[in-house]
């Protein structure tokens, strides 16, 4: 972690992402407030539908265009804010200085171009220069992010690479720009353990190189435990609770954050049944009044049916955030 | 737990032919498996754990009887079953059931759940219409699921329901015997230790033994009486999960133990850097097929030579030239 107190290389302030469909409107990121630092792995956990994929499109402007918009907020980085840039800046932003890592690399790559190629045409779109280069270039990347035999690799198709190589492909394309910061969602749900292990190893190296950001969109315990400096945990389209990994392990201010860590056993043996949280999340258009996760905690009571907690200081040092009742009742 | 094996694998193989090279005029033998030899007990957890491409699943097709093993016998109550025919066979196919990863998936879109449910039942049992809604009544209740779902289709249903579903219609032939192949890895965390719960719930309650393919070694750990870790198609290691969990005898699980995150971050373990990937299972390495990515590779013996599992410690086996002297 860094201790330099410079400014936050990316701030998010108030971030509400509004979808309008027939059925009605709804906001799937609604009042975000994070910062990430230089050289520092936020983890945005939860579960499917909370909003977090929609999140981090959001600071891209990947929104699914005519279905979502940015309604306030802002997001700087370092100090510029993105909304404010036109098309053709932001596309000058992505990949070069904010690139995405996603969760299926079968997908993300063109079955029919060659690894080479397609690292390239990142390249040649931030950082042109001559073709004959390019390949050289391409080659690096792939060293960069420790592929065997880069110099054959190059000229393969991604359908000639296992999975775990293919990853580290997609990686080399969001690195060999070198951005700023990195946004990887979900990079590793389709790998084996053992790849896994490498391929996070690999982005924490990386990291230690070159000081880049990163964030992380999981809903995997294991790599925000390992991984990650800061958390944010989201339900329903809100932030609930924000701190340190360890802080929010030891002693997690929210109901729901608490019954996630439960529920998950742990490596070393667990004891007694796994925690549980009742019902189902709340589907997008359900019209809710008070706390969202009310439904389903253990610990509701009619304030939180009708009132929406705003965010608390859990431990009075501004570090560690929650949007509970119980925060301020205990 | 009694110790009567309900299944016992003997000596099993599964070798595939693939025809490879210019013109395909090669033949090579994929062997998916190799030499398995367990047991699953009453009421136990056996699970299988290793990356993929290691034979979890032709094992688990193997006991389904939906592949033919090359060599070797899966022995039912003492009788093999591939000699099974006719009632024998319905019967062997109703005690052993299966639950798969992907619930949307797994279930007919256009079939009403009561009758997805019922079906092993009608296959395999034959049993009146009464008797059918009642059971089906009495399955959908044991995963926590109403009587009138099963009027119902499954898109009125969510991924971890429709999970529930699968699993009641695993259990409503009244089965011995459940193979899980990554039953939870579709699911969301809060609904996951949901449907882990209910596997407990329904073992106690029904006496059932699984068999459990799971990449989550935590989550194996959890519910694993016993635990074996294959690599390219062989067994190298077998024990309680407990031990093997705590102190890993071959090289191949310590790494890949080490390489498995903890949801706790106190839990801080030593990785073991595992170098490459799982070797093609077309042209796997000579003696022991974990050799080039073994830290603890101890010279020739191990390039040149397949080790054999031997038992080691209690209730364990591994198959590790570390361990022949």
């Amino acid at each position: 972690m860094t201790d330099v107190q410079e400014a936050p290389l990316l701030e998010v302030k108030d971030l509400r992402v509004k979808i309008s469909t027939k059925a009605g409107t709804f906001y799937p990121v609604n009042g975000h407030n994070f910062t990430l630092n230089k050289g520092e792995t936020l983890g945005i956990v939860g579960e499917s539908g909370s909003g977090k994929s929609m999140t981090a499109t959001s600071l891209v402007r990947l929104l699914p265009k005519h279905a979502a918009e940015v309604e306030s907020g802002s997001i700087e980085l370092e100090g510029r804010d993105l909304l404010k840039l036109s098309e053709a800046e932001m596309r000058k932003v992505r990949g070069s200085e904010i690139a995405m890592i996603l969760q299926d690399p079968q997908t993300s790559l063109n079955p029919s171009f060659t690894v080479g190629n397609q690292i390239s045409e990142a390249l040649s779109l931030h950082a042109p220069g001559p073709k004959k280069t390019m390949r050289e270039r391409a080659i690096n990347a792939l060293r960069k992010v420790k592929v065997a035999a880069p110099e054959h690799r190059v000229d393969c198709y991604p359908g000639e690479l296992s999975g775990g190589m293919r990853q580290r492909v997609v990686g080399a394309i969001a690195i060999s720009c070198e951005p700023k910061i990195i946004i990887a969602d979900e990079p590793t749900t389709s790998l084996d353990v053992t790849v896994q292990a490498q391929y996070l190893r690999l982005l924490k190296e990386l990291q230690d190189d070159t000081g880049m950001g990163i964030i992380f969109i999981t809903h995997d315990f294991g790599i925000v435990a390992n991984l990650c400096h800061k958390i944010v945990v989201m339900y329903y389209g809100r932030i609930v609770e924000s701190g340190t990994v360890e802080r929010i392990f030891a002693k997690p201010a929210h109901p729901y954050t608490e019954a996630l860590i439960g529920a998950v056993p742990k490596l070393r043996g667990h004891e007694g049944r796994l925690r549980t949280i009742k019902g189902q999340p709340p589907a997008p258009m359900e019209t809710l009044t008070g706390c969202p996760f009310a439904p389903r905690c253990d610990k509701a009571d009619s304030r939180c049916f009708n009132e929406l907690p705003p965010t608390f200081d859990a431990d009075g040092d501004g570090e560690h955030l929650a949007s509970c009742w119980r925060v301020i009742d205990q | 737990m009694t110790n009567t094996p309900i299944l016992q694998v003997e000596n099993l193989s599964k070798h595939f032919d693939v025809q490879t090279g210019i013109f395909k005029r090669e033949t090579k033998t994929v062997k998916a498996a190799t030499d398995l030899n367990f047991n699953i007990c009453e009421r136990e957890t056996l699970a299988l754990v290793g990356e993929s491409g290691c034979g979890k699943t032709t094992t688990t097709q193997l006991l389904l009887k939906l592949q033919n093993p090359t060599s070797g016998r899966i022995l039912y109550d003492g009788e093999d079953i591939n000699t099974l025919k006719g009632d024998a066979l319905k019967a062997y196919r109703s005690r052993v059931q299966a639950v798969f990863q992907d619930p949307w998936s797994s279930i007919n879109p256009r079939v009403r759940i009561g009758d997805f449910v019922s079906e092993p039942l009608i296959v395999n049992e034959k049993v009146g219409s009464n008797e059918v809604d009642r059971r089906v009544n009495e399955a959908l209740d044991a995963v926590g699921l109403r009587p009138q779902d099963a009027r119902k289709f499954p898109h009125e249903f969510s991924g971890g329901q429709r999970q529930r579903i699968a699993i009641a219609s695993a259990i409503i032939s009244r089965p011995r015997l459940i193979i899980l192949d990554e039953p939870v890895s579709g699911l969301d965390v809060s609904i996951r230790s949901q449907i882990i719960n209910l596997f407990k719930d329904l073992q106690a309650e029904y006496g059932l033994s699984y068999i459990l393919v799971a990449h989550d070694l935590a989550t194996t750990r959890y519910l694993a009486d016993r635990v074996a870790v294959m690599y390219l198609g062989k067994i190298v290691e077998q024990g309680p999960t407990d031990d093997v969990f705590d102190a890993p005898s071959h090289p191949y699980t310590e790494a890949l133990l080490s390489a498995a995150l903890s949801a706790d971050p106190t839990e801080k373990r030593d990785e073991i850097p595992m170098t490459g990937e799982v070797p093609s299972p077309l042209n796997p390495p000579s003696g022991c097929a974990f050799h080039p990515r073994c830290h603890r590779f101890i010279g020739d013996i191990c390039s040149t030579q397949a080790p054999a599992l031997r038992s080691h410690g209690t209730g364990c086996s591994v198959s590790c030239h570390l361990y022949n002297q």
